[in-house]
């Protein structure tokens, strides 16, 4: 168990987790690895507009984003998926909209939500910027990569948990997440 | 002898990584070769501590050209982080897609 990490028996979608590096698949500027005739490999670029971890400086911060049944049963399951914690400033012209977006608009017989693609988190002194500042975060869900191998993964990922969502706004990120990626 | 054509200066993050994970890695300066863009790697270029899977970069790197940077995002002032109108989805179809995910899968949350 990493002593900076909290102590959880499992690890839960919306989880944020510390980690080496998130990476940026923009493949049009990554490098192909060839091997004879054959593509064995990509050389990818990093993100940089990433959160970083108040207790560790060298770790970036990411969102569980696999629901918890995957993550409870990784059989057949190649990876865990997860999403780039982007810090949100205080001078963002959105910040209060953004802030709230988490939780979905009642409207009747519908669910709505502002800024599909993101979830936010509050600021908190885990989660700093560039500068060294204590941030807000907005998890990009269009960014979302599989890490794995899936087993693999989420032992890993277990012993580096920093923040975990309580109840109420874990079932908002998997709505916001489902409608997400459910859209039509 | 590993050769290793660098067409762009993406590759250049991939070459520190790589020293930086190997550090006995040296340049190899005996190898005389006309191609200015080519990096040569000793023999002996060993990747048994490195995180990098060497076995994988036994070969050439390309590019496109001209894209020397990767991409960057911006800033957290100027961020997008989507549309600020709101989404609407049926409420039952949104409970359906999140709580059909166990029956679905065929686990129970027990299950190994």
């Amino acid at each position: 168990m990493d002593p900076t990490s909290l102590e959880v028996e499992d690890l839960r979608q919306g989880d944020i987790c510390m980690i080496d590096v998130f990476p940026l698949w923009n493949d049009a500027e990554a490098s192909r690895i060839i091997t004879g005739t054959k593509i064995s490999g990509l050389q990818l670029s990093v993100w940089e507009n990433i959160s970083i971890a108040a207790k560790d400086a060298t770790k970036v911060l990411v969102a569980v984003c696999s629901y918890d049944c995957d993550l409870e049963n990784p059989r057949s399951r190649w990876g865990v998926a997860l999403a780039p914690l982007v810090p949100l400033a205080s001078r963002h012209r959105d910040y209060a909209d953004l802030l709230a977006s988490g939780a979905p608009i009642d409207d009747d017989d519908a669910i709505a939500f502002k800024f599909l693609n993101s979830y936010p988190y509050a600021e908190n002194p885990l989660f700093v910027n560039s500068k060294g500042e204590s941030t807000a975060g907005m998890v990009d869900f269009s960014a979302i990569l599989h890490m794995g191998k899936a087993k693999e993964a989420i032992d890993s990922l277990r012993s580096r948990v920093v923040f975990r969502l309580d109840d109420e706004q874990r079932t908002n990120f998997q709505m916001k997440l489902a409608m997400f990626m459910a859209r039509f | 002898m590993m050769k290793v054509l660098q067409k762009s200066g993406a590759f250049v993050a991939a070459s520190a990584l790589v020293m930086a994970t190997t550090p006995a890695v040296v340049a190899d300066e005996s190898y005389e070769s006309n191609d200015t863009h080519s990096l040569y790697l000793p023999a002996s270029f060993s990747s048994s501590a490195s995180k990098f899977n060497i076995a994988n970069f036994a070969g050439t790197i390309s590019a496109a050209a001209g894209q020397e940077t990767p991409m960057v995002q911006a800033a957290g002032d100027d961020y997008d982080f989507g549309d600020p109108e709101p989404v609407r989805m049926n409420r039952a179809f949104v409970m359906q897609l999140v709580n059909a995910r166990v029956k679905d899968s065929g686990f129970s949350s027990t299950e190994a």
